[in-house]
């Protein structure tokens, strides 16, 4: 019996011991870094504006450049360069990054703009709210469907299913209203400003203001021409478009810029400049090159357009976006696929490794607004106005002096406003020259909505008989959303024959 | 600190039970074995009560009781006596051999040893000597092939070579499925256990299923190695030194056979610069090869001919040093054992070093009815290897001496395209050096015949740190126009890491009745683990030859992470027994894992249980009758265990924290944090897993005294559910992958062992082993959206309803027949998706030991055979675009007919289209060349799946112990010599010419360190 009693007793004294250590075991925190919902705007903002832009400025700007005919490869110096680009060869994996990053990347813009902070952070969720619609824009331009509703519920919804395109541009056109009804309507004096956090516009309100009209200006024209057979769309583009009348677009010298702090060093360089410029330290340094510059070049079609061959006018521009590699007289094109050494990327768009990084140019604003004019969808305003001051600005952008440039061209059909029988030709074409280098991707887009520049060749290796219309959903999908993006069926040939919904020529 | 000051308060309370008892008169005596030789610490008891006592040193006890009680005798492996207090007050007693249960006493779970009767599960014992027969100085690779169910895999070669640990295959889809390691009952890990020096252990036991395991928590889930080390001798007062040296050679055992029929060019041309070899047939002209060197107008010549295996002149032969004393000793009291241990090892590539010492000292007393020990180990590592030597080895045309151009500069180099091979072996490097010890303490307590408890605690400390750099190249001059420049860089870490580990056990043994046994125990156990690293890295050394961050003139980017992480459980285990033959194990075990722990789950939420029965049964004991010389044994024995994993999660992956963007801070000042790519569910639970277990052991014909036929059969059932899988996830969630409990796998596993003694006379002796080991796990489960979980092209996946792991990847678009799909042009389709390519696993493994004895004479020979499996090869695809591998020749080089193919549309076996014709090139054979690194061959991941079958001998050992009459008016009491070998003999299937050791890698063949290598060694070993 004794052992009995001394055997009890060491248990509970066992146990007694142990129901005191439980709480023990309890760590309560992770000792590298803060819970994501005690973050507060200001120390995600920078990030969240500068990760997506690198994808704009390299990876977007890249694949724009070699679906339309603005870059060849430089065939001399480099094996076989862009051949999957210049064969057409779309898979899921084909630039997949793109997705991937637009897709993961804006999740920050979206915490912001949900989570719940005891103090008035309008200004940054207007501007987040904004900025999230700029890149679900080239979403749906490059993709279609797209999820959206359910998007950046993290660990909450882990299978976000598809939205139709057409709801989705409606909800972007939404989502832009109701920003710059935040930002204008919040109480100023709680509202806490974004100063320096803000990388894009330093917290000027009203550059976000006019930064919004214009997405919303481009938004809008995207689907002018599918709106005209679509009764909803319709009533949509003209609420909107009066909304617009009388509003501030960006203007000449605004340019939406994004500048975190750029410096000449590794991963820290504008990433325009890192990617297709020269490693840290060598800047302009052709022996210090980086791959990317080392293949890149303009196509033959660019040249002879810019160069006189093609229009008899001579475009000062061309010696700003290209130069000469060693050797080179004079600025050379390559055909894409074509086995020559095309000149290199010029110093317009190549500044310096701290450039500013371009998100949407003043050129683009204002090409927009002259179509809009031209077309009717805007009330005030001069069509050639805002055409000539567009390509101004795109001179002032790239370093150019525009000398006689306007009135040499005016009269040339499809690059000048009078000579043009098609004045969107002329707006597009121009649009296309600008952006080149710049933002490729929206070159690309323009392209497939309008059909210009005209008589743009194909590469000399693809089979396909037209440029693609669109990417493929990515592997990304397939393997983590594969019920919602399997009922697309999509195909390699789904990137050739099936169009965006605003596509419609 | 607390909890381990609350536990020995704890232990000190206990201790204060204090018994007495009565006394009537003295008895004593002297135990002796068979030989009469006296044994020391035999256990004597008075039938029925506490009292108790031990034999000295001398074999002699007294002890007080009264006439007409029963003192009771007892020895490990000797058979239990009773003897009945009579008048005399002398009682000599001597302890027959327990015939049926000579076998050792085995160390299971939480250190409870147990005859082999009362095991209830599938276990495998490795003594010593089975260990340490062919020198192989990591004790993990020396298990390699021993053991059915258990697959050791050498997953890199070089002169430390990784491994990996798996015991019945890989289950869970994404937590850990390596076995757990136990060292002298303090669980430990894989990597301490390649630390000890072999010579050190004593045993090793493998419980293959998780059964034993339920004891060790969740981390037990995947079986356990339980290693035991000696612990001293117990002559009295004698000083034993055992000194053991050990040199090995080591060298390439085989490398991919290449055609020999192209020599080094492009496009059909001989070309001085490419390093492909896609030039004419070979002439046996005599040809400028490489860069000029040392100016620019320096070509070097060769003869344009096939050079066989020219890539081995770059490798020495390797050497490894093992040297080991151990000094030990003891009495019944006490023991000691000192070890000390060096090992040199010299890789085959001329400059890898790796040099580790090892010290080891064991200790342990016993005061009464207390008794303490304490291990105190220590190992320190260097290593100093290059970084990718192998794959620039690997551009080596077969016409190039490779010792042509080893002057070390990067300028003197065979191609203009990729870096020299000494160049990168001088110049791209990591040195990096290691501190470990490993100090516990044991303290147990006997209170009484029935009741003892034990207290062990363990601290094991990791500090590390080292550098990896690449130093600056700058060309002297270009040839092609290319900058074959290469920036300095260096990237510096540190690490550290700890764990405290405590068990407290109270164990229990009673005997009910005259028939039934309770043994049981109740423990509590603690561990905490916390470490730290962080990683340095910039561009540019100022200052060559210099690793210092200091150095470092770009920008300099730090990470640093730490992590802590508690577990706590609370266990009980009770063993039941009736007679000699049926036995009944229960446990159950409460654990809290603080990596369930989040923002808002607290202690109730990170708590989960899981329990094991299991029974043995010995018909042979149980009906006498049944028993022969035929059936001398039999054990039917089974059980069930539900177990949990939660690998899976790190120490802190439930807190969703931000993390900076690798550019940020900017230069401006801005810094950010941004919501991260991965999460994961915040209701997350363990992965459970169920397993059946049934086991069959039968020992058959005893002939000579000892069974000559055992076999041993086992089948286990495995379920692991809710699995927490790091799902990809659509990148709409603002993640990329997220964890989540869903997969379930099914698992069924089947180990059969048999081993014959053909021969056994006094002298000789001849024992054969054969194993069949088979495991089929089946993924039934993905998630509820997705059905295949996994990454990469090719890659590992889980598909539903398929066997797990299967590699995928691109695969030919192919007809219902099976033919490639050809366009028009007669060039391949590819199929859209990834397909199923097959199993990363084998589908089962044959090992075969064998072991002669003669006089002091031992052969030995273990060998293993892995099949049913396939595995990618990096180098016959890298190879083969470089136009060296077989398949590149064998036809010639033009335009072809696309072997078993058919044009798209036609319905009929293709003869007709000819493939080449489509792809750029100014010939036919450049086309050819451009078809074999297109897409459409070389980017197509089918194209490059080879068998993963491989025989292979693994060990060869023969020893030579000196008889002791030979040694007897010398100081030396043993010595023994051997000489092993390992690898020797590798079969591969044909079409894996050499490509890859299949079991390098994980079903994903790359470069590793070296090719693989074979090894031979010499041992002495002496004995004072």
């Amino acid at each position: 019996m004794k052992n009995i009693f001394k055997l009890k007793y060491s248990i509970s004294l066992a146990l007694l011991f142990l129901t005191f250590s439980c709480d023990d075991v309890l760590v309560n925190e992770d000792p590298n870094g803060v819970v994501i919902d005690q973050l507060p705007p200001e120390v995600i903002l920078p990030g969240a504006l500068t990760v997506p832009s690198a994808t704009l400025m390299s990876d977007m700007n890249e694949l724009g450049n070699t679906m339309v005919a603005t870059w060849a490869g430089n065939a001399q110096q480099v094996q076989a360069p862009y051949f999957t680009e210049f064969q057409y060869q779309l898979s899921t994996d084909f630039y997949s990054g793109v997705w991937d990053n637009l897709m993961a990347r804006t999740g920050n813009l979206t915490q912001i703009i949900d989570n719940e902070y005891a103090d008035n952070y309008d200004y940054f969720k207007g501007a987040s709210k904004i900025y999230r619609a700029f890149y679900f824009q080239y979403l749906v331009d490059l993709y279609g469907d797209i999820p959206f509703t359910d998007i950046h519920q993290r660990g909450d919804l882990l299978f976000p299913e598809y939205d139709n395109q057409i709801d989705v541009y409606i909800a972007l056109i939404s989502d832009v209203n109701d920003a710059i009804n935040q930002i204008q309507n919040t109480d100023s004096s709680s509202a806490i400003t974004m100063g320096s956090n803000d990388v894009i516009m330093g917290g000027n309100m009203n550059m976000w203001i006019k930064f919004g009209n214009t997405l919303k200006l481009r938004l809008l024209l995207r689907i002018s021409d599918a709106a005209q057979s679509n009764p909803d769309l319709q009533t949509i583009l003209n609420t909107e478009f009066a909304s617009l009348n009388n509003v501030d677009f960006l203007g000449s010298g605004e340019n939406v810029t994004i500048n975190p702090g750029y410096s000449d060093e590794v991963d820290r360089m504008n990433p325009f400049a890192e990617t297709f410029g020269y490693d840290a330290g060598q800047f302009g340094n052709t022996a210090n090159q980086t791959f990317s510059n080392l293949r890149a070049g303009p196509t033959t079609f660019l040249v002879e357009f810019l160069d006189g061959t093609t229009n008899s006018v001579s475009d000062p521009r061309l010696q700003r976006l290209y130069a000469p590699r060693s050797g080179q007289a004079s600025i050379q094109g390559n055909t894409q696929g074509g086995g020559e050494q095309p000149s290199r990327i010029g110093p317009g768009l190549l500044m310096s490794p701290q450039q500013d990084g371009y998100i949407m140019t003043a050129s683009e604003s204002l090409f927009l607004q002259s179509e809009a004019v031209f077309k009717g969808l805007l009330s005030s305003g001069n069509a050639k106005g805002l055409f000539e001051n567009a390509i101004e600005s795109s001179f002032s952008r790239l370093g150019a002096t525009i000398g006689s440039y306007l009135n040499e061209a005016n009269n040339v059909n499809g690059i000048g406003w009078d000579g043009s029988t098609n004045k969107l030709e002329a707006i597009i074409t121009q649009k296309w020259i600008d952006l080149g280098g710049t933002n490729g991707v929206e070159t690309w887009i323009e392209y497939t909505r309008t059909g210009y520049p005209s008589n743009m060749p194909l590469p000399d290796i693809t089979n396909r008989p037209n440029r693609p219309l669109r990417l493929l959903y990515p592997t990304s999908e397939y393997t983590g959303n594969s019920a919602n993006v399997s009922v697309y069926n999509q195909t390699v040939d789904t990137a050739f024959n099936s169009s965006i919904f605003w596509d419609v020529n | 600190m607390k909890t381990k000051f609350s536990i020995l308060l704890t232990l000190l309370l206990v201790f204060t039970v204090h018994l007495g008892n009565a006394q009537e008169k003295s008895i004593s005596g002297t135990v002796s074995d068979q030989s009469t030789i006296p044994l020391p610490g035999v256990n004597i008891v008075i039938k029925g009560t506490s009292t108790g006592t031990q034999t000295n040193f001398d074999g002699v006890y007294t002890i007080n009781s009264k006439p007409g009680d029963i003192l009771v005798f007892t020895y490990v492996g000797l058979k239990t006596q009773e003897i009945k207090v009579g008048e005399l007050n002398t009682i000599n007693v001597t302890m027959l051999e327990d015939a049926d249960s000579l076998d050792e006493v085995i160390v299971t779970a939480v250190g409870i040893k147990r005859k082999p009767d009362e095991i209830t599960t599938a276990y495998q014992n490795l003594k010593a000597e089975e260990l340490t027969s062919a020198n192989n100085p990591d004790v993990v690779q020396s298990l390699a092939g021993k053991v059915s169910g258990l697959q050791i895999n050498t997953t890199n070669t070089g002169v430390n070579p990784s491994t990996s640990i798996r015991l019945r295959g890989t289950r869970s889809l994404s937590g850990s499925n390596s076995a757990l390691v136990v060292i002298d009952n303090v669980i430990s890990s894989a990597t301490i256990l390649s630390d000890l020096d072999p010579e050190i252990i004593e045993s090793i036991n493998i419980i293959k299923g998780p059964n034993g395991a339920a004891l060790y928590g969740s981390r037990g889930g995947n079986g356990v190695i339980i290693v035991t080390t000696k612990k001293g001798t117990k002559n009295k007062g004698k000083l034993n030194i055992t000194y053991t040296s050990t040199v090995t050679l080591e060298e390439i055992a085989f490398l991919p056979q290449l055609q020999d029929r192209y020599g080094k060019g492009y496009w059909g041309e001989i070309d001085a610069f490419d390093q492909g070899s896609w030039g004419p047939e070979y002439d046996g002209s005599v040809q400028p090869v490489g860069l000029p060197y040392p100016t620019v107008n320096d070509f070097r010549n060769t003869t344009y001919e096939f050079k066989k295996d020219n890539m081995k002149d770059f490798f020495n032969t390797g050497t490894a040093l093992q040297n080991t004393i151990t000094l030990a000793g003891g009495d019944s009291e006490g023991f000691y054992s000192l070890t000390a241990n060096r090992r040199t090892t010299d890789g085959i590539i001329p400059d890898d070093k790796y040099k580790k010492d090892f010290f080891a000292l064991s200790t342990g007393k016993t005061f009464g009815k207390f008794s303490m020990s304490a291990n105190v180990r220590f190992t320190s590592e260097d290593q100093n290897v290059s970084n990718g030597v192998y794959g620039q080895l690997a551009q080596l045309p077969s016409d190039i001496n490779v010792t042509d151009f080893d002057s070390g500069s990067n300028s003197d180099h065979w191609t203009a395209f990729g870096d020299s091979p000494y160049w990168v072996r001088d110049n791209q490097r990591t040195v990096s050096e290691n501190m470990r010890s490993d100090l516990s303490a044991e303290l147990s307590y006997q209170f009484n015949d029935n009741i003892s408890a034990v207290l062990r605690s363990n601290v094991v400390t990791n500090s590390g740190k080292g550098f990896s750099y690449v130093n600056d190249y700058v060309a002297e001059y270009t040839v092609t126009g290319d900058s074959r420049d290469i920036q300095s860089s260096l990237s510096v870490n540190s690490n550290n890491s700890r764990t405290l580990y405590t068990d407290l056990i109270a164990n229990f043994n009673y005997e009910l009745t005259e028939d039934i046994g309770l043994k049981s125990l109740i423990g509590f156990n603690s561990t905490e683990s916390s470490g730290f690293s962080q990683t340095t890295s910039g561009d540019i050394l100022t200052l060559p030859g210099l690793y210092t961050v200091e150095n470092i003139s770009s920008g300099i980017s730090v990470s640093d992470f730490s992590s802590k992480r508690r577990q706590q459980g609370v266990f009980a285990n009770i063993d039941l027994s009736y007679k000699n033959y049926l036995y009944l194990n229960l446990t159950g075990r409460q654990e809290w894992d603080s990596r369930l722990q989040s923002t808002g789950r607290d202690i109730g939420d990170i708590g989960f249980f899981y329990y094991s029965v299991g029974a043995s049964f010995i018909p042979t004991k149980a009906f006498p009758e049944i028993k022969s010389d035929f059936l001398h044994k039999m054990k039917v024995s089974g059980g069930y265990v539900k177990t949990a994993n939660i690998s899976a999660l790190g120490s802190h992956d439930l807190f969703d924290t931000g993390f900076r963007p690798a550019a940020f801070p900017y230069s401006g000042g801005v810094n950010s944090f941004i919501i991260p790519s991965t999460t994961f569910d915040n209701a997350i639970e363990p992965e459970f897993i169920n397993t059946f277990e049934a086991n069959l052991n039968l020992e058959l014909l005893k002939r000579g005294g000892i069974p000559r036929i055992t076999l041993d059969g086992s089948y286990s059932y495995y379920t692991n559910d809710n699995q927490i899988l790091s799902a990809s996830v659509s990148s709409a969630t603002s993640v990329f992958s997220a964890g989540i409990n869903v997969g379930e796998t099914q698992t069924n596993a089947y180990e059969v062992d048999l081993g014959l003694t053909p021969i056994k006379t006094d002298d000789f002796r001849w024992n054969l082993n054969f194993s069949y080991a088979s495991q089929r796990t089946i993924a039934t489960k993905i998630t509820d959206d997705a059905d295949q979980l996994g990454s990469g092209s090719p890659g590992i996946y889980a598909i539903q309803g398929e066997q797990f792991p299967l590699i995928q990847g691109t695969a030919y678009e192919r007809d219902e027949d099976g033919r490639v799909v050809l366009n028009p042009d007669g060039s391949p389709r590819t199929a859209s998706g990834l397909k199923v390519l097959g199993r990363a696993t084998p589908d089962y493994i044959l090992n075969f030991g064998t072991e002669f004895t003669y006089k002091g004479f031992r052969l030995s020979a273990v060998a293993d055979f892995r099949t049913g499996h396939v595995f990618y090869s990096n180098i016959y695809n890298n190879l083969t675009g470089q136009g060296r591998s077989f398949i590149t020749a064998e036809n010639g080089r033009g335009y072809f007919i696309f072997p078993n193919s058919t044009v798209l549309g036609s319905g009929t076996n293709n003869t007709t289209v000819l493939t080449g014709s489509s792809y750029g090139g100014p010939s036919s054979y450049a086309q050819y060349q451009s078809f074999v690194q297109s897409d459409d061959f070389t980017g197509v991941d089918e194209n490059f799946i080879l068998d993963a079958t491989a025989f292979k001998l693994r060990e060869v050992a023969l020893s030579y112990s000196l008889p002791s009459k030979a040694l007897e008016n010398t100081f030396i009491q043993g010595l023994s010599i051997g000489v092993s070998g390992r690898n020797l003999i590798v079969l591969l299937p044909k079409e894996n010419r050499g490509y890859n050791d299949p079991e390098i890698g994980s079903g994903i063949g790359g470069y590793g360190q070296t090719p693989p290598t074979k090894f031979y060694s010499m041992n002495v070993k002496f004995n004072f």
